[in-house]
Parts: structure tokens; sequence; C-alpha cells
């Protein structure tokens, strides 16, 4: 196996395994994987040099009603460039945000926590609005930062770091084929 | 790809991802209902959700399915979906072939069957697959089964490959059942077994088996160990023949529907509830026909030959099975099976006391052997051996003079060579011998071989008379003559004769029920056939003779009597040849030209045509036999009908004595006499005799046969109207007034017998002056006849001549008034 095919099968492993971990929180369906359905047109996106692609995307239900989200996987045991990575999924966030200009939430979902020093604003907008700026000439064709979307973006990011022993504490398959039964039936349990 | 597969991948390439999830999951709702018509399908708020099904399937026997979609198949995957939903039986749709344009290599086959299968009830099917089972009209039944169940409880890894290896399987699984085949049996169930939830394969299973009974098998040799509660059982047997009824697909195997017919009884067909008329319910009827056959013929107490196969016929009234034969019909009902005469329709019999006859009647099959000759009969019942040392023309001591053989085998080492009798009891003769059956076996033959057919028919061929049968007719020829030579020890009761063809024509119908009610030892009436051959009429004369004359009742069956007429005459030239005018079978042709000649509008050449018959038939049959009286009967019918009433009342009137001599006073054919005569003498003028005459006829009948009966029923009609013909108007009126109610009630308000009494009684009262309801009765009766008889009828435009007539003097009266 090559270093790209190896990437390639941890992030498959890692999308499987955010969509599993997702979708037992009740919350969240993950209707679509690039590795399941490849590069498909809903999540992806135009930038000034062809595409880019989310690893997921699907469905967050929110008390405050439903709403739809993509999501960048990273199966990853140590810190492996993410703070880079990281600074580009948030320009490519901004950019399909102010595309489609629809209130998609975004997801950063890692095995290995980054950048810790700075952790507690990686989602902030200056944190955006930097990796906007940072990326601008590559991702963004119009040169002019719209600071409201940035605003906006910050307010819908997501930031989640899974562990394998915690992938562990969710509810079991059986306590969720009774969630199941019952939500399949109608009937509030 | 598949229509599926494209569609599928062409809503992908939509940029909104909650339309295209919509859009993918009515596509498959659209798959699913055509696949399984009878599923409820209920979209979740989920899409390839890893808990959460996307679709929900309940059936209205309260099963429930749950649909996963999945974009990605491989063995890890479903290996976590097995874990995860493998409980709840599901459905895994697997979208792959659509979601990716270049698929990566498909997982090993083996490797998916083995996960899939760990659990008894999760399936895993491709888009690919589905196309290959959707239901279609040439499925036969075990393929429908299993093919239109497998979404509601199919199981295991059905991808195009095994979808196509289950469907061929489960149709070879039909026919090796059909035809006992115990290892393509054992196939078909374990393929069920792979792809069939445990309840839907035994239901397979259970299916194979009543084939397998219905096709002959013996239950005990069934391949597959049934644990004790899949012993067959009514219920299952019912179930089953709903299935094999509802079945579009017929099963062409007429020896499986005989067979079937065999240990179905008309009480469970009748349990078998709501009938839908199908071919296969068709056919099973068309087997049923010569048990119903035999039966008619068991209330008669004696055999006689039978109408042509296209004579029955069978109609579904009120869900419930109605056979309808030449002169009497069948009603199987929930309240009492009832056989019924046509010609008593009042007169029934219930089916159980009709089928107990038929089985006496009955020699299942006759086994020779071959090195030993020696003959083995088996009845319904019991069996009986024969010894056969020279002939098997002494097969025919085993056989009653009512049996009818269903099967003769040759038994050759260890092999059986049979023929089967598809139609035993309709060309057949009433003494059908085995030389008959040696003669017709070898174009019988259905389950062999030709050399095998050879065989037999060489085995045959030899035993009767000592040389290899060529397979023409030439071989019975001396057969046959030597068969009716009396007193040779090969004497049996063939009747070389084409007499036998007729005998089910209403002559001999009413003379055979004549005979029924109490046999005359003087007149051994079944030997004349045999004892007045003469040497020349070779079998290929008979076999000639028979065809034409086949031909022309079956002319006369569908409405020809000119067709019949013409080809009854043909035959009359070559049977005066052969057996010369005074023979019973000239007789008989010389009769059915006058009949046929009335028929045709001649009542007069009928009348001299009886006339000229009658001194042969006297000669013939001597003065104690029925058939001189039936000819007279008919002498007489067709002289009132040439405008002779006079001379008509005149035959009847010296045919009653003769009667009451032969069959008694109260033989119904001896009051059906006394009705004729009493109608004739009234068209001739005298009403005053024929209400008289009706008038004591009527006490008899309402003795005789209750008040119910519709020769009652007529009478009392008939009285009232020679009543009013003889001038008393106001009285018939009244006669008829008090009838029609409890005749409404007994023959129901459109019979033909209620309308006549209807017109009568409204003719009555116009003839009381009371035109203004005669009027509105008549007007009652029109409406009522156009829709019973039709606007152009005869009885419908006499009705309306007379509406006219008493509307035209009502008019008069109103406008007097």
């Amino acid at each position: 196996m090559n270093v790209g095919e190896s990437l390639h099968v941890l992030g498959k492993e890692g999308a499987e395994r955010a969509k599993a971990w997702l979708e037992r929180t009740g919350r969240v369906d993950v209707n679509f994987s690039r590795y399941e359905v490849g590069e498909t047109p809903f999540l992806t996106f135009r930038k000034p040099s062809g595409t880019f692609s989310f690893d997921i995307g699907g469905i967050l239900r929110l008390d405050g009603g439903v709403a739809q989200f993509f999501g960048e996987v990273k199966k990853v045991s140590s810190e492996a460039g993410q703070g880079t990575q990281y600074r580009e999924y948030l320009a490519k966030c901004y950019l399909a945000q102010t595309t489609h200009d629809r209130p998609y939430h975004f997801m950063w979902i890692t095995w290995h926590p980054f950048n810790v020093g700075m952790w507690p604003n990686l989602c902030k907008v200056s944190a955006v609005r930097a990796a906007v700026e940072e990326y601008k000439d590559s991702l963004c064709a119009d040169a002019s930062i719209d600071e409201t979307a940035c605003e906006e973006l910050a307010k819908r990011l997501w930031l989640i770091v899974l562990s394998d022993r915690q992938e562990t504490l969710a509810m079991s398959d059986e306590m969720l084929g009774t969630l199941r039964k019952a939500l399949v039936e109608g009937v509030t349990p | 790809l598949s229509e599926l597969t494209s569609a599928v991948r062409q809503a992908l390439t939509g940029p909104d991802m909650i339309a295209v999830a919509s859009d993918v999951k009515s596509l498959l709702c659209t798959e699913l209902a055509a696949l399984d018509p009878h599923a409820i399908i209920h979209r979740t708020a989920y899409f390839n959700h890893s808990y959460m099904p996307d679709l929900v399937l309940d059936w209205p026997t309260k099963q429930r399915r749950e649909v996963y979609l999945r974009f990605v198949t491989e063995s890890r995957l479903l290996r976590q979906d097995v874990s995860r939903i493998g409980g709840s039986g599901p459905v895994l749709f697997d979208l792959s072939a659509a979601a990716n344009s270049h698929p990566p290599p498909l997982p090993m086959e083996g490797e998916l069957r083995e996960v899939v299968s760990e659990h008894p009830r999760v399936m895993l099917i491709d888009t690919e697959a589905s196309q290959h089972i959707r239901p279609n009209q040439s499925q036969n039944l075990v393929e429908r089964m299993v093919v239109g169940n497998l979404i509601r409880a199919g199981r295991g890894l059905l991808n195009e490959n095994l979808v196509d290896e289950a469907k061929e399987a489960a149709r070879a699984g039909f026919e090796g059942a059909v035809s006992a085949d115990p290892d393509i049996v054992r196939s078909a169930v374990a393929v069920a077994r792979d792809i069939l939830t445990p309840d839907l394969e035994r239901r397979v299973e259970r299916t194979l088996q009543l084939l397998w009974w219905a096709g002959g098998g013996a239950a005990e040799d069934f391949p597959m160990s049934l644990p004790d509660d899949m012993e067959l059982d009514p219920e299952d047997t019912r179930d089953f023949l709903r299935s094999i009824f509802s079945d579009g697909a017929p099963i062409s195997d007429l020896a499986f529907w005989r067979r079937l017919a065999d240990r179905v009884d008309f009480e469970m067909l009748v349990s078998v509830g709501t009938i839908v008329a199908s071919t296969n319910l068709g056919l099973l009827m068309s087997a049923l026909a010569p048990k119903l056959l035999l039966s008619h013929v068991a209330l008669d107490r004696r055999p006689r030959p039978l109408p042509p196969f296209d004579a029955l016929s069978w109609t579904i009234e009120d869900q419930f099975i109605v056979l309808n034969g030449p002169d009497w019909l069948c009603r199987f009902t929930p309240h009492g099976n009832r056989f019924s005469q046509r010609r008593e329709e009042g007169h029934t019999v219930p089916l159980d006391v009709a089928s107990a006859r038929t089985d006496g009647l009955l020699v299942e099959e006759a086994e020779i052997e071959e090195a030993t000759r020696r003959v083995q009969l088996t009845r319904k019942v019991t069996s009986v051996q024969v010894r056969s040392d020279k002939s098997l023309v002494a097969l025919a001591e085993g056989f009653s003079g009512d049996a009818r053989v269903r099967k003769i085998g040759l038994r050759v080492a260890n092999h059986v060579l049979t023929a089967e009798f598809e139609r035993m009891t309709l060309g057949a003769a009433p003494d059908t011998s085995v030389q008959r059956l040696a003669f017709f076996a070898p174009r019988l033959l259905s389950a062999s071989t030709t050399e095998e057919q050879q065989h037999l028919a060489a085995f045959l061929g030899s035993s009767l008379q000592g040389e290899p049968f060529e397979g023409d007719a030439s071989g019975f020829s001396s057969a046959a003559e030597t068969a009716t030579t009396r007193g040779s020890e090969d004497t049996t009761h063939i009747g070389a004769s084409p007499l036998s063809l007729f005998a089910y024509s209403d002559l001999a119908s009413r003379a055979e029920v004549a005979d029924a009610e109490g046999p005359d030892e003087s007149t051994p009436s079944g030997e004349v056939a045999v004892t007045d051959v003469k040497s020349g009429a070779t079998d290929e004369h008979i076999i000639l003779l028979r065809t034409r004359l086949s031909q022309a009742q079956q002319s006369a069956a569908l409405g020809d009597p000119q067709r019949a007429l013409t080809l009854y005459e043909d035959a009359l030239s070559e049977v005066l040849r052969l057996f010369g005018s005074g023979h019973p079978d000239t007789i008989m042709i010389r009769h059915l030209i006058a009949k046929s000649s009335g028929e045709t509008g001649d009542a007069a050449r009928a009348r001299d045509l009886y006339e000229a018959l009658i001194p042969d038939v006297d000669r013939q049959y001597g003065p104690h036999h029925p058939y001189p009286l039936v000819f007279r009967d008919y002498l007489g019918y067709w002289t009132g009908k040439a405008g002779d009433p006079t001379g008509a009342w005149d035959v009847y009137q010296r045919l009653i004595p003769a009667m009451e001599r032969v069959h008694g006073p109260e033989h119904l054919d001896t009051l059906n006499m006394r009705h004729e005569a009493a109608s004739w003498v009234g068209k001739a003028g005298n009403a005053s005799l024929a209400r008289d005459l009706f008038e004591d006829l009527l006490a008899d009948t309402l003795r005789i046969l209750g008040p119910d009966h519709p020769a009652t029923l007529t009478r009392r009609h008939k009285l009232a109207l020679w009543v009013g013909q003889a001038g008393d108007a106001a009285k018939a009126r009244s006669m008829y007034e008090h009838m029609l109610p409890h005749m409404v009630g007994v023959l129901g308000p459109d019979h033909s017998e209620t309308l006549a009494a209807r017109n009568n009684h409204a003719y009555f009262v116009g003839a009381s002056n009371d035109a203004l309801q005669a009027r509105e009765l008549f007007e009652a009766l029109v409406d009522d006849m156009e829709r019973v008889y039709g606007p152009a009828n005869n009885k419908t435009r006499a009705a309306q001549d007379l509406l006219d007539h008493w509307n035209a003097i009502a008019g008069g009266a109103n406008d007097d008034a």
C-alpha cells in the first residue's frame, strides 16, 4: 500500500466511524460520504482552480430546527499537519457558505487535537477571517472579505475530537434498536 | 444497467442533498411496489442512516420489514450492519452499482454470502437483481411463491446471478414435484432454504409436497423429512388449491389434474371459498368431469355411454361452482351439494350418494404382468386379481358390466408401461372391453417413450390375436369379430356396433331411466347389439360411423339440426347395408333422422318416419320394452306438431295403458303421457275434456310428487288454462292469482313457467272484463320478458301483442268514461 492509498483507507475508515458515531447521537444523519458515492455535486464546490469536496454531508437535527452540514474527518493519531489543513478547511467553509448563501454547519472531526495553544480560538471569527485572508487567492475569487459571513460561519463551526474509547460511550445497538423501533412506529418512548 | 440503476444514478447527480435523498427513495418505493404489490410502503425521515431504516414495509398479514439503502457493499461494513440491525430482519438494498460510475471490483460473492447469512433474516439485494424478481404471468406456482415473496421473506445474498439460479431451481422444483423426481425437489428445497426465511421456506416445501402428492407421488416417498406438524391436512390442501387456482400459469399436464381430481372431493373444493374462474380451475373441473358423468350414470343404477366432452360446461354462480351437463346439473355449495337431472329439477340426490355409487364403478388400474400374463385390477376400495392364461380377454371377467378402467399398464420386469385413458367414459362403449382398451392404448400412451409405446402396443396386439399389433385398425377387426361370437370361450360384452355411440340420446336415456325403475329380466336388451351383428362390419366401418354420428350429435348440440340430419342420413345407408333395417343401430339412426326432420321444421315428415319405424321397433324389442313406448311418444308429439292434434290425442290415448302396464301408473313418464294427452285433446278443441283430464292428473301428481315439484306447478298452470279455455275466465283468473305466489317462490320470478303463467293470468284478467288491470299486468310482464328473453323473442312479442290489444281496449274504456 503506498502513501496515497493508506491515506485513503484512513479517510474512509474515519468517515465511516464518524458517521456511525454522529448517528448514534440521534441528532445527525450522514446522508452521503464521498467514499461511498464519489465526487457528488452535493459534497463538491467550485473554487477558482477546480473543485473541492467535503468528506461527509447530511442533516443536523438541532433544537432550533434542521440544518444541512458538511464534515471533514481526520482519522489521525498525531497532529499531522492539521493546523494548516484546518485553516484551509475554514477558507473552504467560507467559500461553500457564500457560494450558496445558506446557513450550512461545518464539522471538523479529528482523532487527535492540534494547535492546542490556540484551541479556544479555533472556532472564533478571528480564525475564520485569518484563514480566508490566507487562502483568498486560491479559494476566493472575490478579493474583499465579507465580515458578516465570517461571523455567521463562526457560529456554525463544530470542532469535535473523537477517540477510540469515546466511540464506545454511546448508546448500545440494543438501545438504538429500541429507539429505532419506537421512532419507526411513530411512537415516542 | 437496469432501468432502476440508471434512474438512481441519474438522481444522484442532483445538487440538492435533500432533494436527491427524496428522489432516490421515491425510485425505490416504485420498485418495491412493483416487486411486491401487497406491501404497504412507508418512508422514514432518514436516508442512508447507519441505524434507522429508509423505508418500512408492512403487509396486511401484520408482517413488517425495514429497508436500508446502502451505497457501498463490502464484507466489513456488511458485518457491521448485520450486527447493528440484523435483529430487525432488514432488507439491505445495495445501490453501489448506481453510485459508482466505475464501481470497484466486486467483493467476493462467497464472502458476502457468508456474512449476510450470519443472521437468518437479513437479505442483501442490489438494483440489478431486483429487475429479475419482478412477478410475471409465465412463472409457475413455486417460482412465483419463491420470487414473489423475496421482499417479504427473502434472506441471504441475492445478486443477479443468484436470483436467476433461485428462479431456475424453483421452476424446476415445480416440475420435479409434479413428476415426483426426488433429486430436483431436494435441490429446489435447498435453494429455498438459502434465500427464504424459515417460515416461507417451509411453505415452499409444503407446496412441493402437495404438488408431489397431486402429481401422483406417494407421500412417504417425498424426499424431505418433514416435522410432525408438516403432515398434510385439509387446511393445507385448501391453501394449495387456492394458490393453484389463482395461478395465472396453467399446468398443462392433464395427468396431474386427473390425479388431483382423484384426491379432491367436492366438499373440499367448495370449502376453498371464493373461486376464481381460472384456467387451472377449468382444468381441474375437466378432470373431474368423468367422475361426475359417472355419478350421473350411477344415479340410473347402470352405466351408459356419456356425452361428448364439449357437452359439459362449468360456471361460477355466487362464488360457487355449478357444472352443467347435457341433461343434468350439479351445484356445489356449503349448504349441500346437489346433483339433479334437468328434466326433473325437483328431484335431486346428495352428491355423496352419487359419488359412492361412482366409486363402485371405477376400476382404477389394470396391470398385466408380461411374463405371466397375470392381470391385477385395482378398484377404488379393494383390489382383485384375475388370472389370464391365454388372452387378455379374460381380463374382462374382472370387470362387472358396469365398470370403467382408468389406466392399463404392462409390467415388464420391474418397469411398468402405462396408458391412461383421458376420455375413458366419453367415447367408450358401454361395455368397454379389454380389446377396446388395447385398441386405443397405443394412442393414449402419455408417459412412455415411443419404444415403450410400441412394446405395449405389440404386447396388447399379440395377446389379442397372436401376432404383433401394427397400430392400425386391422388388428382390432378380427379381435372384435372373435369377441362377438356368442358362446366362444373369449366372448365378452364388446359391442362392435355404433349403437353405443348414441346411447346417450334422449331416447336411450329415457329408456334407461325406465329400466332403472325395475329391470325386466325377460328383456335382456343389452345383448341385442351383440347377437345381431353381421359379419363384414369391420372396426373401420364402425369407426367411420362413430365419427360421423359424433359429428352429427355435435351439430345438433350446437343448434344445427339441418347438418345433423344430413350426417344421420349419410350414416343410415351404411348402417342399412351393414345391419339391415331392423337392427337396433339402424333403428336408432332412423329415430334420429325422424327427430331431426321435425326439429328442422318438417313435422309431417317426422310423423311419417315414426309411423314407418314403429313396426320395426315393435318387432325388435317386443311389447314390454320401453323403446316402443318412447317411439310412440315421439309419434304423438310430431303428429300434433304436424297440425293434427286429434291424431296426437289418439296416439297418446292408446299409449297410456301400455305405459301403465310397462312402467306402472305412478311412473313419471306415465304421468307425462297423460299430460300430453290432455294437452292435445284441448288443442283439438275439447277444452272441457282437457280441463277434466288435467284435474285428475293434478290430483295424482300432487299425491306422487308433492306440491313443490315443477311438474305439479306446471299442471296447476295447465288446469287453470283449460278452465279458462272451457269458458270460466273468472275462475281461471282466480286460480292463477292463487298459484302465482307459490310458483314465484318455488321456481323464481324469471322462470319460463312463471312468466307463462303470468301471461295467462293477465289474459284471463282481460277476459274477465278488466282491461285496465290486464294492461297493467301485461306492461309489467313485457318489461320482465324483455329483460329475461330479449325484445325480439317470440314470447315477448306475443305478450307485446296482447298488451297492445288490451291497451286499445282499456284506452277505449277510458274514453267511454
